[in-house]
């Protein structure tokens, strides 16, 4: 005779705590290995506190007094959501801990990234207490609620659906884009009780205009050599954890203190493909450990983190909207598109500056995977070195990828 | 033989399955040694390169050590490192006096493939991911599961009169397969070659379509000509293989040492 | 003060606007062929608008007695002048120095401080709408020759000024009523329709006029041999639409193109908006023959953005 398997409730509490305390652990490692760094400067302490301070949206409520609002991928209009009075909170998370909670009920190849945010999701109810907007990007994404509802049976659907039109050359993808953007306004205006007027929006365009200034100065510090891309990352990826403007004005009070010192100029590489998320530097710390410096790159998670720049002169409300979607769709840089033509030779153009390319690959993750090797073909021609590194967020394949790295070293000196 | 300050080279290869060990006096080879990786692998190359200098006569000798494979940094007596993929490029560009333009090498638990220019530089390299599917350790196992000496493999696979078609290259799951293959009375000799074609159809994905001539293979496996057979036959191209093809790592290591020492 | 292209745009405006519109009464005259929309009925103008001068040429200055001497001479060497001139600048004569374009900026300007939603710039439309300068091109072409023979009376032989919106409203500037008074006298009927419908016009839409300008039409005409170009590196762009956006002709094709590298569109007014707004390093280009004189940078975009 077979029973049923039910833990007793204080053994199923004692296992969450465990859990959580190994996921808090990882940052906790990370956190100190970034703080020992030898190339530390005061100005990244406001970073690195918040990434201490737990990435959650209930931490960046209590830190900013203002109500979260959870997203995922960058074509939700930023300045949309937070001229409705919500702060944006991109959910990530490159916790392992996380990751490996979660192999049992998902496909193998899941994207780890999205295995680990499930994982993650089991020890916060921010899904269910925050509005949730979701574009339907990749693969992984459009099924996230679906896989959810076995890990977290608490996640609700997402509040509300983004539904991306994945040809943004066409008349007809462009104007259902535009379409979502307005239908996404009258969500958050719903959901704020508040209307967003015009003064609103232009004040969050302003907003996230100056953060998106502090980026790009920061940007160009950073391909001159001055930002190890371990910090720049840390510093990208704490973004949503706080208010755009302390932000900004913390990026503004750093660039100054960075050293002139622009390092030597071989070796240095730009970094495309999948996002890299606290706490999971394993690839960042390989490729610095193999004397490579990666002083550009593409991810979604760094340089891409939201586009930035949006020309709004028209100062009507309608045109402000219409603005965001089309800077937020017509410019955005993800593979997920049909028409990726745009980005391959964004990519080109910018890799030309650079001795090679490093493209990595998170295992499943379908939309860079696929593009990787058309991408390879394309840069060789041009004459530049290439490597790509398909990898997840465990640390056994440390070694091998070292070598590879090592070995790609060596080939870039030899340029 | 006279041994001038620094002029002896000695390239010592860490790798996963087994640490190599050559000892060069200019671009002479007098000595190659191995043993079998285990902790402490320091004090094994200590050891290899004591029985080195006291086979060659020369014990209190003068040498510069550089190191490379996986457990390179832990040999702290090495005057520097060197990458596996770079040693094995110029180490094997080196021996087949620049004729080497692909090198196919199969190791403990990876497999590389490295395309090299007319100069000997690395142009390209493709290596296996964490999964040690169809690399040496994937033989020890078959040899193990069918209790067959490793070294007998060859004279085995070389006895075989028909090929058994083998799906897996995976370490772990070859056990299933053969164990039903043994069990349906599938002569060993059958399974070797067997073996040897299902690894050499891995590695031949690995390489792609397009590669240059003279296609060399190293590692350990190298030695093992029945997979070489099966590799010629997967690339319709011939494969050359150097005497002690496990060592061209090591070698290169020695032979980046510049001859007046660093 | 940093010196920015948009700064330099409205200084370059508003110089030109006093030198072209007050000119004559500090003694300034640029001649009669100015390629933009410099008023000959503004009384005191610092030089003239060489429409005045095409007309002039074709209708009433062109019978048959002046074919010979020193008129000829005079209306080629109108020509040459209007051609070296177009040639050196293009259409900059357009984004950044006729007055006319000026006073359409502030329309636009009051436009956005109330907050009204632009009107007519879609694509659609603006394609739609793309002929119509040249073919008032064509009726200043055809008009006045038909006086020279004598098919249409004398009072024909400036069709254009007699329904160009800038007679009636750049002579405002002068503040001289009696003067404006004795000039409107002189209108014909559809004068003041067109105005009116101008004026709407430019307030709900960026530079309408200049949708329609044959000035426009006719300096396109010379792009082969004018030395300003926006060029684009199509590998750079990513396709965002802030040049679209930026540009007060909403010239949609400076963003999609894919494979042109001339993306100066006929429409198009070399203000260099576009490439102010684009954050593409290198993706849009100013050229004055060879020489770059503005090349789009992220972090000159990211600048241009902060204020609301």
């Amino acid at each position: 005779m077979t029973t049923q398997n039910t833990p007793a409730p204080d053994r199923v509490a004692d296992r969450k705590r465990r859990n959580a305390a190994r996921i808090a652990g990882e940052v906790e490692r990370e956190l100190q290995s970034l703080r020992g760094r030898e190339d530390r400067l005061a100005g990244y302490d406001y970073f690195l506190d918040l990434l201490a301070g737990g990435i959650h949206p209930g931490a960046v409520e209590r830190r900013t007094g203002m109500p979260a609002l959870n997203l995922l991928c960058i074509q939700a209009p930023l300045e949309l959501i937070h001229a409705a009075g919500f702060l944006p909170f991109k959910i990530f998370s490159g916790s392992h801990a996380a990751d490996a909670l979660n192999a049992g009920g998902l496909p193998a190849l899941t994207c780890p990234l999205l295995r680990s945010v499930q994982g993650l999701l089991q020890f916060e109810d921010s899904l269910a207490r925050r509005p949730w907007v979701l574009p339907t990007t990749c693969d992984w994404i459009v099924k996230l609620p679906e896989m959810l509802r076995s890990t977290c049976p608490d996640a609700k659907m997402p509040d509300h659906w983004l539904e991306l039109p994945h040809l943004k050359e066409t008349d007809a993808g462009r104007e259902h884009w535009r379409d979502e953007v307005f239908r996404l306004k009258k969500f958050l205006e719903n959901a704020s009780g508040r209307r967003i007027g015009r003064k609103d929006l232009a004040r969050s365009i302003a907003t996230y205009s100056r953060a998106w200034e502090a980026l790009s100065r920061l940007e160009a510090r950073r391909q001159a050599g001055a930002i190890p891309f371990v910090w720049f990352l840390a510093l990208a990826n704490t973004f949503f954890l706080d208010a755009p403007e302390r932000w900004t004005a913390s990026v503004d009070a750093l660039i100054p203190t960075l050293p002139d010192n622009a390092g030597r100029k071989e070796g240095r590489i730009f970094f495309a493909g999948s996002p890299v998320y606290f706490p999971n530097f394993k690839l960042p710390r390989l490729i610095e450990e193999a004397g490579i410096a990666v002083t550009g790159d593409d991810l979604c998670s760094s340089g891409r983190i939201f586009p930035g720049g949006v020309s709004a002169d028209a100062a009507s409300e309608h045109e402000l909207v219409a603005a965001l979607a089309q800077r937020y769709h017509q410019g955005c840089l993800c593979p997920v598109f049909a028409d990726n033509d745009r980005r391959v030779h964004n990519i080109l153009a910018v890799a030309g500056n650079f001795s090679g390319v490093l493209f990595h690959v998170l295992k499943g993750c379908h939309p860079y995977d696929l593009e990787s090797h058309s991408l390879e073909n394309a840069l060789k021609r041009q004459g530049l070195k290439f490597i790509r590194l398909e990898t997840d967020y465990t640390a056994e394949d440390s070694r091998n990828l070292l070598t590879r790295l090592e070995a790609f070293r060596q080939t870039l000196g030899e340029a | 033989m006279t041994l001038g300050i620094g002029a002896l080279r000695i390239g010592a290869d860490l790798g996963s399955t087994a640490i190599k060990l050559v000892i060069y006096s200019g671009d002479a080879l007098l000595w190659r040694g191995k043993a079998p990786t285990a902790p402490n692998q320091e004090s094994i190359v200590r050891r290899l390169i004591a029985e080195g200098l006291s086979a060659i006569g020369a014990p209190e000798a003068e040498y510069r050590v550089v190191a490379t494979g996986y457990g390179k940094k832990l040999y702290a007596g090495a005057v520097k490192t060197v990458d596996e993929i770079s040693a094995n490029a110029l180490g094997l560009s080196r021996l087949s006096g620049g004729a080497a333009r692909t090198i196919v090498n199969i190791g403990g638990q990876d497999s590389k493939v490295i395309r090299l220019s007319d100069t000997g530089r690395i142009v390209d390299f493709k290596m296996n991911d964490k999964c040690a599917a169809g690399t040496g350790r994937f033989f020890e196992q078959a040899a193990r599961l069918l209790d067959v000496p490793l070294e007998d493999f060859v004279r085995l696979g070389g006895a075989s009169t028909r090929e058994v078609d083998i799906n897996s290259t995976c370490v772990v799951f070859a056990e299933s397969e053969l164990v039903s293959l043994v069990a349906a009375g599938v002569g060993k000799e059958d399974i070797i070659r067997g073996l040897c074609a299902s690894v050499a159809r891995r590695t031949a994905g690995l390489l792609g379509r397009h590669f240059e001539e003279a296609v060399y293979l190293d590692g350990g496996p190298a030695v093992n000509s029945c997979l070489v057979a099966a590799l010629e036959d997967e690339l319709a191209t011939e494969i050359h293989v150097l005497e002690a093809p496990q060592h061209t790592v090591a070698c290169g290591a020695a032979l980046s040492i510049p001859d007046s020492g660093i | 003060m940093v010196i920015t292209v948009r700064r330099l745009r409205t200084t370059a405006q508003y110089v030109s606007f006093i030198v072209l519109m007050y000119g004559g009464r500090f003694g300034v005259n640029l001649g009669s062929a100015v390629p933009c929309f410099a008023c000959p009925f503004v009384r005191g103008c610092g030089g003239q608008c060489y429409l005045l001068g095409v007309q002039g040429v074709l209708g009433f200055g062109m019978n048959l007695e002046s074919l010979t001497g020193a008129p000829l001479f005079s209306a080629l060497g109108w020509v040459a002048v209007f051609i070296i001139l177009t040639a050196l600048l293009g259409k900059i004569w357009c984004g950044w120095v006729c007055p006319f374009g000026l006073v359409q900026d502030w329309f636009s300007l009051l436009r956005r401080k109330l907050g009204v939603r632009e009107r007519m710039a879609s694509e659609k439309t603006l394609r739609l709408l793309s002929p119509a300068k040249y073919i008032l091109l064509g009726y200043i072409a055809v008009l006045p020759p038909l006086v020279t023979v004598g098919l249409l009376p004398s009072s024909f032989y400036l069709p254009f000024c007699n329904i160009c919106p800038g007679k009636a409203l750049l002579p405002l500037f002068t503040l001289d009523g009696e003067y404006v008074a004795v000039l409107y006298s002189t209108f014909w009927t559809a004068l003041p329709a067109v105005t009116a419908i101008t004026l709407v016009g430019m307030f709900f839409k960026d530079r309408f006029f200049c949708v329609f300008c044959p000035m426009l039409a006719l300096i396109h005409l010379l792009k082969p041999v004018t030395a300003i170009r926006l060029l684009k590196d199509n590998d750079s762009c990513v396709g965002c639409g802030n040049c679209t956006r930026a540009c007060p002709m909403g010239i949609s094709g400076v963003s999609r193109e894919r494979e042109r590298f001339d993306v100066q569109f006929d429409s198009c007014l070399d203000c260099a908006r576009c490439a102010e707004s684009c954050p593409s390093d290198g993706a849009l280009r100013l050229n004055w023959h060879r020489r770059t004189l503005f090349s789009s940078s992220r972090l000159y975009a990211s600048r241009r953005f902060r204020k609301p």
